[in-house]
């Protein structure tokens, strides 16, 4: 099967007033065409900044990026600013998190999803707008036609969300990156979001990268997992065999942080203590070792390289005694 | 919208009347008897009577307050006590000078604003921002009677280029050279402060969330800085309909310096001859275009952002 977006050796550096800022580090993904992969990892640890790579999105003059993107057969990193953005919104489009930021606030919505359809399929704006009705029906929209003249501080947030799915969907682009769609919304309107995005990925038949904080959304959504920590992507594979098997201590803490309503009471305050480290240098060695409950001595000499096996990878020293570790922990009866 | 509109038209009604009062009690509040400049220091005491009872000095100051405004109103703001001429005349005969050298600063200096502003905000960091911000610094701290000297010094005395006092007379190209100097003087300031509120308000809009957005739509760059425009459009228009109130009212010393026959000059005459009545006169009429000019501004404002019309 073909990769639709193909990552090779990411790192992305900022410039800023205090430094360099290693914000992501050689970050490998590979996304097959109609899957949906979920990228993982606390606040900080570069999930957005990757995102934003496969769009180019950054900043040009305060970031480096290096290493190679491939989307829909295009080479990221060399196109020139037309080709840019042909391949922006028409193959690969984005979610943001925070519909309200993302919206032009002074435009209409109709308005903007018109815009985008015209840019990209050189139609008229009447063509555009219809487009525009079709794709505010097709995410659910109540009173669609009403809605295309709304201003987007005019719609409730779950409204306001839809509609940028809406926008990001209106072109049909092959990959769509969905940075914390939910995450802005209320509990109840968070799960409706979601289960349309996932029902319209399928729908499409388009590949997914959703980022997420929350590993129960990830095995919601997902097919595949990449799990990410300190600008590195520390833990990959298929999303169940990786939830119910963590090998990478940082995953394991992570499922032990997250709260699932059948666990007890004890099991729920297992958070991971410490803090992500700083990323104003290039840590070559495990970046989580400071926080790692098995972390030797070994673990502050430079990272090895990952270790795959079958469809699996992790990136730890200590890799399979931990892994084996843990799944004695969760087959041993407590 | 249009009841917006209607509703701040209202709003505005207490705000001219307080103008009004203001303008009407500045005279009472200023140093000095009001008619000490029509009354010679010897006048017997039954002439101060007459000349008081004739300006109508005699009664309460609010009833005098409404007989002044109900023919202000009128349009009439009284005689001149130096020229003896209507003031309403001598004031729309200067208005037009004075609007010609206020278009004329303000066309220069919110086109420059306006694009020495953009340049800055996509530069943001480099020289050619630097070389834009320190042009608009200097535009805001330059004294301009200063400048204005300056520049007659330059083009007028040493290279003789350009004339540097009156309006001119005859054709418009006859006395469109009369018009650079006073309008490159008075353009500095819009011009600075443009520039920095354009800088600052595109350089914020260009570093928002919105903007990567757009970029992540595919936009292209024109289609980019016609939705940056369109955001920063309220803010920019605030700035440069103050500034525009400020080019009509405060080009006194600008006026005198160039001899420039327009309000700015008139009132400087007004002031230095206790002409009272000229004085509030002219007072009134800037205050209203500035009270009109705001209302302007405001309404114009809600065509750009749909989110003031609600609020
Ligand atoms: N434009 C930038 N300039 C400098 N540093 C940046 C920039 N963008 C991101 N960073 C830094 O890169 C690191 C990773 O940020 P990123 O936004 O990718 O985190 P994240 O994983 O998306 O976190 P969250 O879950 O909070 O969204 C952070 O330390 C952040 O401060
Ligand atoms: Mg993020």
């Amino acid at each position: 099967m073909a990769n639709i977006v193909e990552v090779r050796d990411l790192s992305v550096t900022f410039k800023t007033s205090e430094g360099l800022v290693y914000a992501v580090s050689g970050v490998n993904l590979d996304l097959a065409e109609g899957k949906t992969l979920a990228l993982i990892g606390e606040s900080g640890s570069g999930k957005s900044v990757t995102m934003k790579s496969l769009m180019r999105l950054h900043p040009p003059h305060k970031t480096a990026i290096a290493g190679q993107i491939t989307v829909a057969g295009q080479d990221v990193l060399s196109l020139g600013g037309k080709a840019l953005g042909d391949l922006r919104g028409k193959e690969i489009a984005m979610v943001f998190q925070e519909p309200m930021l993302a919206f032009d606030p002074v435009f209409t919505v109709g308005d903007q999803i018109a815009e985008v359809v015209v840019r990209h399929e050189g139609c008229s704006y009447q063509a555009g707008r219809d487009r525009a009705l079709e794709m505010m029906e097709c995410v659910q929209i109540p009173s669609p036609r009403k809605r295309l003249d709304a201003y987007p501080h005019e719609m409730s947030g779950g409204m306001r969300q839809r509609a940028m799915i809406a926008l990001a969907l209106s072109c049909r682009p092959k990959v769509l990156l969905a940075d914390e769609p939910t995450t802005a919304l209320d509990a109840t309107v968070q799960i409706q979001v979601l289960l349309l995005l996932r029902q319209l990925q399928r729908d499409l038949g388009m590949s997914m990268i959703f980022v997420t904080h929350d590993v129960g959304v990830a095995i919601e959504v997902a097919d595949e997992t990449a799990v990410m920590y300190a600008g590195r992507i520390i833990e990959q594979g298929p999303v169940d065999t990786v939830m119910t098997n963590p090998w990478h201590p940082y995953t394991q803490g992570l499922l032990g942080a997250t709260v699932y309503p059948d666990m007890d009471r004890e099991a729920r305050l297992v958070a991971i203590p410490g803090a992500p480290p700083q990323l104003y240098r290039q840590i070559t060695e495990c970046a989580f070792a400071p926080r790692c409950p098995h972390a030797v001595e070994e673990c502050l000499q430079p990272l090895p390289p990952p270790m795959v096996m079958g469809d699996r990878m992790a990136r730890c020293v200590r890799l399979p005694e931990v892994a084996q570790l843990a799944e004695n922990a969760v087959t041993t009866p407590s | 919208m249009f009841l917006y509109i209607c509703r701040r038209i209202v709003y505005t009604v207490p705000i001219a009347l307080a103008v009004a009062v203001v303008c009407f009690s500045l005279v009472h509040l200023a140093p000095g008897d009001p008619l000490s400049a029509v009354i010679p220091a010897d006048a017997p005491a039954e002439v101060v009577e007459r000349i008081v009872k004739a300006y109508g000095m005699d009664r309460p100051l609010p009833v005098q307050f409404f007989s002044w405004l109900g023919r202000a109103i009128q349009g009439d703001l009284g005689v001149s006590v130096a020229t003896g001429r209507p003031v309403a005349a001598e004031i729309s005969r200067a208005l037009g000078s004075t609007f010609i050298l206020a278009f004329a600063a303000a066309l220069l200096g919110f086109l420059f604003g306006i694009l020495f502003g953009t340049i800055a905000a996509f530069l943001q960091g480099r020289w050619s921002d630097r070389l834009v911000t320190g042009i608009a610094l200097f535009g805001v701290s330059v004294p301009h009677y200063w400048l204005g000297l300056l520049l007659v010094i330059i083009f007028s005395v040493q290279l003789d280029w350009l004339p540097s006092l009156g309006a001119g007379s005859g054709s418009f190209m006859d006395r469109f050279p009369y018009l650079i100097l006073p309008a490159v003087t008075m353009s500095f300031i819009p011009m600075g402060i443009v520039t920095r509120t354009v800088r600052s308000t595109v350089s914020e809009l260009l570093g928002s969330e919105f903007v990567t957005s757009l970029r992540a739509r595919g936009l292209s760059n024109v289609s980019i800085a016609k939705h940056v425009a369109k955001n920063a459009a309220p803010s920019v228009l605030a700035v440069m309909g103050l500034q525009f109130g400020y080019l009509l009212g405060g080009s006194i010393l600008v006026e005198t310096v160039f001899s420039w026959p327009g309000t700015g000059y008139l009132l400087n005459g007004a002031i230095f001859q206790r002409d009272i009545p000229l004085l509030q006169g002219i007072i009134l009429t800037l205050s209203m275009f500035f009270v009109a000019l705001n209302l302007f501004v405001d309404v114009l404002q809600t065509l750009f952002d749909p989110r003031i019309r609600r609020s």
